[in-house]
């Protein structure tokens, strides 16, 4: 008998018994369970259920992927198993709603670029043989991979050495197919230069994106991401940063719109002396999925890391992902790291996963440490609020703009956050309605 | 609640604080609790001559030894067959070292169970004479005692007033004998047969273990202790213990685990369920000190009714591979959770610990604080599940685990997975890491105190949220075992 | 009679890249039993460098000189067989042990220090009137050490602990730093009976005169830049109250 045709009578013997004792399903005590233990969430690993989340898969067989420091990297997207819930770095993603970025060619127009600022700053258009391409990372993922394998010019951001660049430097990706894309952005921050770059994605798309940030020695390069698409958009973006020596970076993630966005930011320190501080935010409404991947590497001794990201959803099947990896390595003596997530439920329906992961390979550390709390609406200060005469709509958006404010502050473009703080005004007021 | 013993001589002069060192100074003999001098092995005739390896025949051959009902066999032959078909896990420890044909699964040391120690064969009784078993039966420091050696229980005892009010406590082979409603009921419901490779595992093949059943609303004060033993190399253990709270009960349940050094590996695979009736409250503690040749697997579930609360305080010393995660199902309203954890993972250890707990009904709540200290290349994890199912609204839950690394080549990784699918509820989550700073160590160096004795104070200090919800002679073993732990820790 | 005997000294701080950088440059000093020496001088001077050296911190490593107490090589040893020979420092920034009482702590630093437990009446009755003298609530012996402890209350704690372990000679780092003028009062009693009672000798590290106001020093060494570049008196320390450390550093900058 087949495996397949076991796992079928096993599980159609719920009224099974041996003499009027039920030995089948209807043994089972707990909702949501069979005999063979959790079907709630299918091909999810939990802790006491030991089952396979993990397709062996060429060099990656034997390591258990709970581990960062074994994940796969490669240019070639055949070296990516096929997306699955049971893979782990997918299995909160609902992978049809990918529409191809796994698997199409990816010859759709890529979003236009647009850039205004500093003159200071070249944006230039190169091929694929531009040293420059290429230079901060290997794909970590299947879509990834695919928009390497797919794009055909890269759009070079570079600041110049030494360079001080005061006005910030908008580049605005406008998108208007709704064909799969792939497109390559490359910032490159020069020694001991300074400046600030926002990535600004609106209108409609298809789109996975590899997105570069090379932090040369000394240099302070701040980024902000904006995903402002429109609701029918799917937006998968790899951002990896290679810090150089004393190098400080900072990374500001802001997610508003898209049917389904997925960020997944690296960082990697090649030098001592790095600092870098990831924020983030994301306002999920009904049906969309938005998710945010991070990982950070402590690979060489003595740098410092900080994230703080933020989330508010409301909403039926709004769903939010936050995924914090920091890996501690051996010869990363010294490290300062600390993690952040906290998230608000504005109202009925939405879900929102949180898991903080952190691996320590040496204990000569100068502290790590994460926290992640999920919760609604803290009802003692509602109370307080309403209790000095403010009605309770507007005593609840107080309280969210008080929560999600605080990362809109770390942009730094005084106009660009007037427009995010209206932009959450209007998701606010969705609420209500 | 906390149990705490203060010593007749000085009650009343301290000023309550008394610290377990302070316990073991003004109380010299007991010195040597806890002192890890469990390797001894005794001969062993029937280890020698037990099968390996299993199949359907050792399975049916197990259950027309306990001349079981069938419906038990069918049981274990499914629980087989699932065992046979699930892969192993790939996440977790590296199990590559379990050979599942070299291991004995069932081991009969003795024909019959005593109920006196003086009726157990001589060496059986010594092991559990050195283990000081007996003493706290006669000391009274415990209201009933189960004895596990290899596969079967060969001592239990219970206090006559528990029994006379009812309270059920014996061996589970001899339970299912003699009150084969309870089994029919509720074994297998919280675990079901072929919950994971362990457990189905387990079902197939197991023996011994523990029942315990405690009437409406009676209250058993002192713990119930059971004691686990391995003698035979290669040896399997798979005790199952099932124990049921009805309504308003309340049981403290006690188990400890030795076992003899080999040079090649035993499994220790244990399923224990719990069903948490309403309004009741069941703490089970462990303090697992397995020899480092042990593959501890276990599994253990807590179902909790409405206005129930399960506690689950779970010590990992010993052991060369611990994978275990209790779990409170929290299915009535009300119903609350609680996981206090702790492990020490030294040279060769890998302990993969936490815990899990499911809201499924409204205004839950739930706990976890783990601690875990890694020292000599040691390496423990904290991998936890908080999951909050539609319809849990107001449940709480809050999540804390702390690691302490000793030294610079030992480590410590933290899994907390959180899933919530209902929005009114509160989540909290925290972790830090920490190492025993240089600054901690000179202030007390300063005042005197060798580099050992300073690091082990500090080991102590970070585990003594945890060692205070100890019974007194459990948090005496936990801190020698800390010393020793320590010995050698520094250069 | 005890002497604490420094010749010579040059130590240097161990920096987090290894790398070492010059901090005593050439310390002479004596002390015995029943001596105060006030070591006064400016930020920076090396005058906490010089304790925590005699104390044997990971953090500093003595170049070349020698200490001695009561002609033992202090350097060689460990620095809880300093501890054991008899030299206590009260930490400028006591650190906190979490889930350790200071009941607990007090009793294994008296027990390491003495080689044999205290008895347990007496050391409870002991413990409970020096903590009575010092003004210190009963129910610091229940908490953690120095964890939730005030600026003063750690301050207090480090001058029981004096009182409790009886060195032969005590060096005070910064004692005094961060008191009102009462617990500074309290503060000194304590040094007081320590000196009385005891016969320690005492090295007070300070940037203030206050606290000789309570404390009177036999000597006063000035520090700056290293080593000692004038001593005196109690007078010296009078000087020093009206023209403060001008002098000393402008003669260092040259």
């Amino acid at each position: 008998m087949s495996t397949t045709d076991q796992t079928a009578r096993d599980t159609q013997d719920a009224d099974e018994q041996v003499n009027g004792v039920p030995t089948g399903e209807d043994r089972v005590a707990i909702p949501g369970m069979s005999q063979e233990g959790e079907t709630l969430q299918e091909g999810r690993n939990q802790a006491g259920e030991p089952e396979i989340r993990h397709t062996e898969h060429g060099d990656v067989s034997g390591v258990p992927d709970s581990s960062r420091a074994g994940r796969f990297t490669s240019y070639d997207v055949a070296d990516f198993p096929p997306l699955s819930p049971k893979l782990e770095d997918w299995r909160f993603t609902p992978v049809k709603r990918l529409r191809g970025l796994d698997d199409a060619a990816l010859q759709g127009p890529a979003p236009a670029v647009s850039v205004s600022g500093d003159d200071a700053v070249e944006v230039t258009s190169v091929g694929r043989d531009d040293s420059r391409v290429g230079s901060a990372g290997i794909p970590e993922d299947r879509v990834s991979a695919n928009a390497w394998s797919a794009f055909r010019e890269a759009t070079v951001i570079s600041i110049p050495r030494d360079a001080q660049v005061a006005e910030p430097v908008i580049v605005t990706f406008t998108g208007e197919s709704e064909e799969p894309a792939a497109q390559h952005v490359v910032v490159d921050a020069g020694t001991n230069s300074k400046a600030l770059v926002v990535l600004r994605h609106v209108g409609t798309a298809v789109l996975s994106q590899n997105v570069e940030f090379s932090v040369g020695d000394g240099a302070n390069l701040t980024v902000v991401s904006l995903q402002e698409w429109t609701d029918d958009s799917v937006h998968a973006s790899s951002q990896q940063a290679k810090l150089g020596r004393d190098a400080t970076f900072k990374h500001v993630l802001v997610s508003l719109g898209g049917d389904l966005v997925r960020v997944t930011p690296s960082t990697r320190f090649t030098a001592p002396g790095g600092d870098v501080a990831m924020y983030g935010l994301t306002f999920v409404d009904d049906g969309q999925h938005l998710e945010s991947r991070l990982f950070v590497d402590h690979s060489v001794p003595r740098c410092r890391s900080r994230v703080n990201y933020k989330s508010a959803l409301q909403g039926e099947n709004a769903h939010g992902v936050w995924v914090g990896d920091v890996l501690i390595r051996a010869e990363a003596e010294g490290t300062d790291t600390y993690e952040l997530n906290r998230n608000l439920i504005l109202n009925d329906g939405p879900r929102m996963d949180s898991v903080p992961n952190l691996e320590i390979e040496t204990g000569l550390i100068a502290g790590a440490g994460h926290a992640s709390t999920t919760g609604q609406l803290d009802d003692e200060h509602l109370y307080y609020l309403m209790s000095r005469g403010i009605p309770e709509d507007q005593a609840r958006r107080l309280v969210v703009r008080g929560f999600l404010f605080e990362i809109i502050q770390q942009v730094g473009v005084e106009a660009l956050e007037e427009q995010l703080r209206a932009s959450l005004e209007d998701e606010l007021a969705r609420t209500e309605n | 609640m906390t149990e705490r013993i203060v010593p007749a001589d000085t009650a009343g002069s301290m000023t309550g604080d008394t610290t377990i060192s302070e316990i073991l100074e003004m109380n010299p003999e007991l010195e040597g609790i806890g002192q890890y001098q469990y390797g001894w092995s005794d001969k062993n005739d029937a280890g020698a001559s037990a099968r390996r390896g299993v199949n359907e025949e050792v399975v049916r051959d197990i259950s027309v030894k306990k001349s079981e009902p069938d419906w038990m066999t069918q049981l274990r032959l499914k629980g087989l067959k699932f065992f046979d078909r699930k892969p192993m896990p790939t996440w977790g420890a590296d199990l590559s070292g379990i050979d599942f044909d070299n291991i004995k699964y069932f081991v009969r040391s003795t024909e019959q169970q005593a109920g006196s120690w003086e009726e157990l064969p001589e060496d059986i009784r010594n092991t559990y004479e050195k283990l000081g078993i007996p003493e706290a039966e006669r000391n009274r420091l415990v209201a009933g005692v189960a004895a596990q050696y290899e596969s079967e229980v060969v001592y239990h005892q219970l206090r006559e007033d528990l029994e006379a009010q009812g309270v059920i406590f014996m061996d589970t082979d001899t339970a299912l004998k003699e009150h084969p409603e309870f089994f029919e009921e509720y074994f297998g419901t919280v675990i079901p047969v072929g919950d994971n490779k362990f457990a189905a595992l387990n079902t197939a093949v197991w023996s011994g273990g523990s029942f315990v059943y405690v009437p409406k609303g009676v209250h058993v004060d002192i713990p119930l202790q059971a004691y686990f033993r391995i003698n035979t190399e290669n040896m399997g253990q798979f005790e199952r213990t099932l124990i049921i709270a009805d309504e308003d009960s309340y049981v403290h349940y006690i188990e400890g685990c030795t076992a003899p050094i080999y040079k090649t590996d035993s499994l220790h695979s244990a399923v224990v369920e719990i069903i948490c009736k309403k309004n009741a409250r069941v703490r089970y503690t462990t303090i697992q000190n397995w020899s480092n040749n042990v593959y501890n697997l276990v599994t253990k579930r807590a179902i909790a009714h409405e206005g129930a609360t399960m506690e689950w305080v779970d010590g990992n010393i010993g052991s060369k591979v611990t994978q275990k995660y209790p779990a409170v199902y929290m299915t009535g309203e009300h119903a609350r959770g609680e996981t206090l954890s702790i492990a020490f993972a030294g040279e060769g250890q890998h302990q993969d610990t936490g815990s899990k707990m499911v809201h499924i009904a409204p205004n839950t709540s739930s706990s976890i604080v783990s601690k875990s200290v890694a020292r000599n290349g040691g390496r423990s994890a904290y991998r936890g599940l908080v999951q909050v199912r539609e319809g849990a609204t107001h449940s709480k839950s809050n999540v804390v685990c702390d690691a302490l690394l000793v030294d610079t080549v030992s480590r410590s990784d933290t899994y907390p997975y959180v899933d919530i699918r209902e929005d009114d509820v509160t989540m909290g989550h925290e972790a830090t890491v920490s190492r025993v700073s240089e600054e901690q160590l000179f202030y007390l160096m300063q005042r005197g105190m060798p580099e050992e004795e300073a690091m082990a104070m500090i080991v102590r200090g970070f585990v003594e949220p945890i060692a205070r919800e100890l019974p007194m002679e459990y948090a005496l073993e936990l801190n020698r075992l800390i010393e020793l732990q320590m010995e050698g820790s520094v250069g | 009679m005890s002497t604490l005997e420094i010749k010579d000294l040059h130590a240097s701080v161990i920096l987090d890249d290894e790398s070492t950088k010059p901090i005593l440059k050439g310390v002479d000093l004596t002390i015995n039993s029943g001596e105060v020496h006030a070591i006064m001088g400016p930020n920076g001077s090396g005058k906490s460098t010089l304790a925590s050296t005699i104390a044997g911190h990971p953090k500093y490593q003595v170049d070349s000189g020698s200490v001695t107490l009561d002609g033992q090589d202090v350097l060689a040893m460990s620095v809880d067989e300093r501890a054991r020979a008899g030299l206590f420092l009260a930490m400028q920034y006591p650190v906190e042990i979490p889930g350790v009482t200071t009941s607990n702590f007090l009793r294994s630093a008296k027990t390491a220090i003495d080689g044999e437990a205290p008895s347990l009446r007496t050391w409870t009755k002991d413990v409970r009137s020096a903590m009575d003298k010092l003004k210190i609530d009963n129910d610091m012996l229940q908490r953690n050490v120095n964890e939730g402890f005030s600026g003063g209350e750690k301050k207090r704690h480090e001058i029981l602990q004096l009182e409790m372990l009886k060195p032969k000679i005590a060096l005070l780092d910064e004692t005094d730093s961060g008191l009102d003028v009462d617990a500074l009062k309290i503060v000194s009693e304590g040094v007081n009976r320590a000196l009385q009672e005891d016969n320690t000798g005492i090295m007070l590290i300070t940037h203030y005169t206050r606290i000789l106001r309570y404390i009177t020093p036999q000597f006063v060494h000035v520090f700056s830049d290293g080593r000692v570049v004038d001593q005196g008196g109690s007078e010296l320390a009078d000087r020093l109250e009206d023209e403060g450390y001008d002098r000393y550093v402008r003669a260092a900058a040259k």
